[in-house]
C-alpha cells in the first residue's frame, strides 16, 4: 500500500536559499543598475563621510589629535585601574613629554597615594594649556592637582590668538572652537576652516588615519606613529636613546637654536601670555584643582642662550606667579649635562627618571601632601 | 626680436599682479587646471549643472556653454595665454574656412603650411627657444665668442599648459582639411569647442577633427549609462592619480632629484617606482578627461590600454599614449614613407619618426634620447622579429605563457630603462644610471619599500584581471549596492592615500 505524502521529504536548510546568487543582479536593465548604483555610491559616500566626523568629532579623539587622543584613552584606563588615587597632571610641551617619568616619582601604588600622570603636548602655547585644561574637564577627568611647566620662549607669544590656532584647525572639535571664540579676532575664519574638515573628512584625516592603519606608508620624516608607540601608560614618552648621537645632537641643537635661540635672547613676557597664565590659575581655583608651576632642566649649552636681560624677565614672571597668583614654582636643576639632553632641553630616557625622580622628592611630595590634605 | 629678449622674456609663472580683476578672481577660485581637486569638482558640478539644464533643443547654446566653461577653465590660470589660444584657434578656424573653399591647390598648400607654420612658431616660441637658446650659447662659447644674453635655467622656463597636445590636433586639422578626409568647419563655437574643449585642453587625448566635430553636431541626450562609464572613469583616474601616482612620488621624486646621495638599491626602487607613476599620472589623468567628457556626452579616444602587459616595444606603443602614437604614424611616420620601401628606409622612418616623438616630449637632450631609444628598440625588435621567421621552435617558446612572461618583463625592464633619460636634466639621468649599473653606497629611500611593492602587485592584479576577462565577469554580476559603495570606498581611499604634497600632472609640462 502507498503511503500518501503531503510534501515532498527535503533535507532541512540551514539558511534560507536566497532566490538569486548575490552575484547575480536583481535587474536586467543596465539603466536602472546604472541609476541604482551611482545612488548608492552617493549614498555610501555621505553615509561613511558622516560617520567618519560624527566618530573624529567624539569617540575618536585619537584620529582628530593623536598626541591628545592616546593620552586622554590611557589615562581614562589608568583612571579605571586606581579610583581611589587622587589624579596629579603635568601639563606642558614636548619637554615635559620627555621629562616627567610618573613611574620614577615612586608615589607607592595604594589608596589616597598621588597618581601622577604626563599630559604634555608637544608645541603647546599657554592658551592651549587653559583649552586642554577645559577640554578634559569636558571629557569628564577631574584633575585634583595639575603642575604647569614654564617654557620660556613661549612666553613672548603676541596675541590675539587667530594665530596659533588657524593652522590647527583638525586638532578641534566644534566645542573647542566655540571655547576658542572669545580669543578671536576672526572667529569666522576658525570655524570655516574647521568646517571643511568635517566636510571632508578623509583629506583631512589623512595622516592619522593612514598611520594608524599603515604607519610603514608614510615617509620617515612625517610619521607621528611614535608619538603613541613611545608613550607608556603614564604619558611619559620616553626619547629613544639609540637617537641621540653627538652627531644628531649638534645638529637638532643648531636646529633648536634657529627656532629659540634668538627668542631666549630677548626674552620677554606678553600680555597675552600673561593674561593666559591668570587666567589658567583662576580656572583651576574655580574648579578647586591645586595648581603649580615648574621648569625643565636645559643643557649647558641651552642656558647660554639667554641675554642677563632675558633672565631678569624670567625672574620677574616666575615672582608674579609665585607672589601676585600665590602659585609654587619649583625651580629646574642646573647640574644636567650636556649629553643628557637630545637637542638641549629635550631629555633622554634615564635622566629624565632622575629628574622626575628629584623633582618628586624635592617639590611634589611636600606640596602635595599640603595641598591633598 | 632679439635674442636677449628673448631671454629674458621667460617667467616661471604667469604673472596676475596686472591685468584684469576678473581674472585674478577666477585664478583664486580655480588656481590650476587639475582634475582632481575640490575646485574644480565644484567647477564642473557647475558646468554640469548649466549645460544638463538647457534643453535638447537648443545644442549651439550648449556647445557655446562649454567653449566659454573651457575658456575660463583655462584663464584661470593664464587669460594672456587663454586668449592666445583661443586667437590661434580663430586663426586656424580661418585658414580651414579658406582651404575649403579654394581650389587652387598651390594657394591650398601655401595656406597649409602657413597654418603649420604658425602652430609650429609659437609651440617653438614657447618651448623649444629656451633650449635652443641655451644650445646656441654653449655652441658660442665653445668658440670663443660671448654670445651676449644670459642662459637660462631649463627648469624655470615657462610653457603653457597643454601647448603641444592643442597644437597638434590644429594641425592633424589642417592637414586633414588640406588633404579633404573632412570639410573645413563652418561653425566657428563648434571648432572653438574642438580645440578648447576643456576635458583635453591641457594634457589629451589628442582628438581628431573628424571624431570631435562630429560629436558637436549630435544633440545630446541625458544617459545614466555613460554617466555611470563616466563617474566610474574619473574615480578610477583619480584613484591612480592620488594614490599611486603621487604616492610613487614620495619614492621617486627625491632620488631622481639627486641621485648621487642614494645607495643603489634605493635607485633601482626609485626607477621602478617611477615607471608605475608615470603610468598613473598620465593614464589617470587621461581616464579622468575621458570620464569628464562622458559626463557631458562626448566620447574620447581610450589613450592606454595596459601598456605595461605588452610583450614587446611595437605592442607598448599601441598601448601606450594612444592619440600621440596614432597622431605620430598618420602625420610624420606615413608621409615619410612608412613600412614600405627598403628595411633601412623603414627603421630610418622609425627613427626619425620617435626622435620627433621624443621632442615633443620636451625640449632637452633627455627627451630626444628618449625618442631616440625608443626608435632603437624598435629598430631591434623589427630585426628579432625577421629573425624569429627561420626560428619556428624559438617562436613556439615566446609564444608560451612563460615565453610570453619572460617577454612582459623584458619589455617593462627595457621601457623602465628609458624612462630615465624622461627628464629636462640628462646629467642626472646619467648619474641615475652609474648608480644603476655600479653597486654604491648612499642613503636608503625616504619611506619603507613595503608599500611600494604591495602597489606593484595591486596594479599588475588589477591589470590581470582585466585583461584575463574575468573583472568584465564579475562586473556583470555586481548587484547596483555593490557597485555604488565599491565607488564610494574608490573615492576614500584616494582621498585617504593621496600624500598631503600632492604633485602636479607629468604631461601639463608637455
Amino acid at each position: 500500500m502507498n503511503q500518501s505524502t503531503g510534501a515532498p521529504l527535503t533535507r532541512p536548510r540551514l539558511f534560507p536559499r536566497l532566490r538569486n546568487s548575490v552575484f547575480v543582479r536583481p535587474s536586467n536593465d543596465p539603466v536602472a543598475v546604472a541609476r541604482r548604483s551611482l545612488a548608492w555610491g552617493v549614498f555610501a559616500f555621505a553615509l561613511a563621510t558622516a560617520a567618519l566626523s560624527a566618530s573624529i568629532e567624539t569617540v575618536l579623539p585619537q584620529v582628530r589629535d593623536p598626541e591628545y587622543g592616546y593620552r586622554l584613552v590611557r589615562l581614562r584606563a589608568q583612571k579605571r585601574a586606581h579610583p581611589n588615587r587622587p589624579l596629579v597632571l603635568a601639563l606642558g610641551t614636548s619637554r615635559t613629554q620627555n621629562a616627567i617619568d610618573p613611574e620614577a616619582m615612586d608615589f607607592p601604588d595604594e589608596p589616597g597615594a598621588p597618581f601622577v600622570y604626563n599630559f604634555g603636548q608637544s608645541n603647546i602655547r599657554p592658551l592651549h594649556l587653559r583649552l586642554f585644561l577645559w577640554r578634559l574637564h569636558d571629557a569628564g577627568i577631574r584633575p585634583d592637582a595639575v603642575f604647569v611647566e614654564v617654557f620660556p620662549a613661549f612666553l613672548m607669544v603676541p596675541g590675539p590668538a587667530d594665530a596659533h590656532f588657524r593652522d590647527t584647525e583638525t586638532l578641534l572639535t566644534a566645542g573647542d572652537v566655540r571655547w576658542l571664540t572669545p580669543h578671536l579676532d576672526d572667529p569666522a575664519v576658525l570655524w570655516r576652516r574647521w568646517a571643511m574638515t568635517r566636510i571632508d573628512p578623509w583629506s583631512a584625516y589623512r595622516g592619522s588615519l593612514l598611520a594608524r592603519v599603515s604607519p610603514t606608508a608614510i615617509p620617515w620624516s612625517l610619521r607621528v606613529d611614535h608619538q603613541w608607540v613611545l608613550l607608556n601608560q603614564r604619558g611619559f614618552n620616553g626619547y629613544p636613546p639609540e637617537e641621540a648621537t653627538d652627531e644628531a645632537r649638534t645638529r637638532k641643537r643648531a636646529r633648536m637654536y634657529r627656532d629659540f635661540g634668538n627668542a631666549l635672547g630677548a626674552l620677554h613676557v606678553s600680555a597675552t601670555t600673561e593674561e593666559a597664565y591668570r587666567d589658567l590659575v583662576a580656572d583651576c581655583r574655580e574648579r578647586g584643582i591645586r595648581v603649580a608651576f615648574f621648569n625643565t632642566p636645559e643643557s649647558p649649552v641651552f642656558q647660554s642662550w639667554y641675554s642677563p636681560e632675558s633672565r631678569a624677565a624670567l625672574a620677574a614672571f616666575t615672582r608674579m606667579l609665585r607672589d601676585e597668583l600665590g602659585c609654587p614654582v619649583f625651580d629646574a636643576p642646573t647640574d644636567f649635562a650636556e649629553e643628557d639632553f637630545a637637542d638641549g632641553h629635550h631629555m633622554l630616557r634615564t635622566p629624565a627618571a632622575r629628574f622626575s625622580h628629584q623633582l618628586a622628592e624635592q617639590h611634589l611630595r611636600p606640596w602635595l601632601a599640603e595641598v591633598l590634605k | 626680436m632679439s635674442l636677449p629678449l628673448l631671454a629674458e622674456a621667460s617667467a616661471a609663472e604667469p604673472a596676475f599682479q596686472s591685468g584684469f580683476a576678473y581674472f585674478r578672481w577666477l585664478h583664486e577660485l580655480l588656481p590650476a587646471p587639475f582634475f582632481h581637486t575640490q575646485a574644480f569638482l565644484a567647477f564642473f558640478a557647475i558646468v554640469l549643472f548649466v549645460y544638463w539644464s538647457v534643453p535638447r533643443r537648443f545644442q549651439m547654446t550648449r556647445v557655446w556653454i562649454l567653449v566659454i566653461a573651457s575658456f575660463h577653465f583655462y584663464a584661470a590660470w593664464s587669460y594672456e595665454l587663454a586668449f592666445l589660444v583661443t586667437g590661434t584657434t580663430l586663426a586656424d578656424y580661418i585658414f580651414g574656412r579658406i582651404m575649403g573653399h579654394s581650389e587652387r591647390p598651390r594657394f591650398r598648400k601655401l595656406i597649409l603650411f602657413t597654418s603649420i607654420g604658425m602652430n609650429l612658431g609659437i609651440l617653438c616660441y614657447f618651448k623649444y627657444r629656451g633650449f635652443f637658446l641655451n644650445e646656441l650659447f654653449d655652441g658660442m662659447r665653445k668658440l670663443g665668442m660671448e654670445p651676449g644674453y644670459e642662459k637660462m635655467n631649463p627648469l624655470a622656463i615657462f610653457i603653457p599648459f597643454g601647448i603641444s597636445f592643442y597644437t597638434f590636433e590644429a594641425i592633424s586639422y589642417a592637414v586633414d582639411v588640406y588633404k579633404r578626409k573632412i570639410p573645413a568647419e563652418k561653425s566657428l563655437p563648434r571648432f572653438l569647442l574642438f580645440i578648447l574643449f576643456f576635458p583635453h585642453l591641457v594634457a589629451g587625448p589628442i582628438v581628431r577633427a573628424g571624431d570631435l566635430l562630429r560629436q558637436t553636431r549630435r544633440a545630446k541626450r541625458w544617459n545614466w549609462l555613460r554617466v555611470q562609464v563616466g563617474v566610474q572613469l574619473f574615480l578610477i583616474g583619480a584613484f591612480k592619480k592620488m594614490a599611486i601616482a603621487d604616492r610613487m612620488a614620495l619614492f621617486c621624486d627625491p632620488v631622481f632629484a639627486s641621485p648621487e646621495q642614494y645607495n643603489s638599491v634605493a635607485v633601482w626602487f626609485a626607477v621602478l617606482a617611477y615607471a608605475v607613476r608615470i603610468y598613473c599620472d598620465f593614464s589617470g589623468y587621461s581616464d579622468m578627461a575621458v570620464g569628464a567628457a562622458h559626463l557631458l556626452g562626448y566620447k574620447l579616444i581610450n589613450n592606454f590600454n595596459m601598456p605595461y602587459l605588452a610583450a614587446n616595444v611595437s605592442d607598448f606603443w599601441r598601448r601606450w599614449h594612444i592619440s600621440l602614437s596614432n597622431w605620430l604614424r598618420d602625420y610624420i611616420f606615413i608621409p615619410l614613407g612608412g613600412s614600405r620601401g627598403s628595411r633601412w628606409l623603414n627603421y630610418r622612418n622609425l627613427l626619425i619618426t620617435m626622435t620627433i616623438g621624443g621632442l615633443w616630449h620636451g625640449a632637452a637632450w633627455g627627451y630626444i634620447l628618449w625618442g631616440l631609444a625608443h626608435g632603437l628598440m624598435l629598430v631591434a625588435h623589427k630585426q628579432f622579429k625577421d629573425y624569429c621567421e627561420n626560428k619556428p621552435r624559438l617562436t613556439a617558446f615566446l609564444e608560451t605563457m612563460f615565453g610570453t612572461g619572460l617577454r612582459i618583463c623584458f619589455t617593462f625592464f627595457c621601457v623602465s630603462m628609458c624612462w630615465v633619460l624622461f627628464q629636462p636634466e640628462l646629467g642626472k639621468a646619467l648619474a641615475i644610471f652609474e648608480k644603476l649599473f655600479h653597486i654604491q653606497r648612499g642613503q636608503v629611500l625616504p619611506l619603507n619599500n613595503r608599500s611600494l611593492w604591495y602597489t606593484v602587485i595591486f596594479l599588475f592584479a588589477c591589470q590581470w584581471l582585466v585583461r584575463s576577462g574575468a573583472w568584465a565577469w564579475i562586473y556583470r554580476r555586481l548587484p547596483a549596492p555593490v557597485l555604488g559603495v565599491g565607488y564610494a570606498v574608490c573615492l576614500c581611499a584616494a582621498l585617504v592615500l593621496a600624500p598631503d604634497n600632492g604633485t602636479t600632472f607629468i604631461y601639463f609640462q608637455f
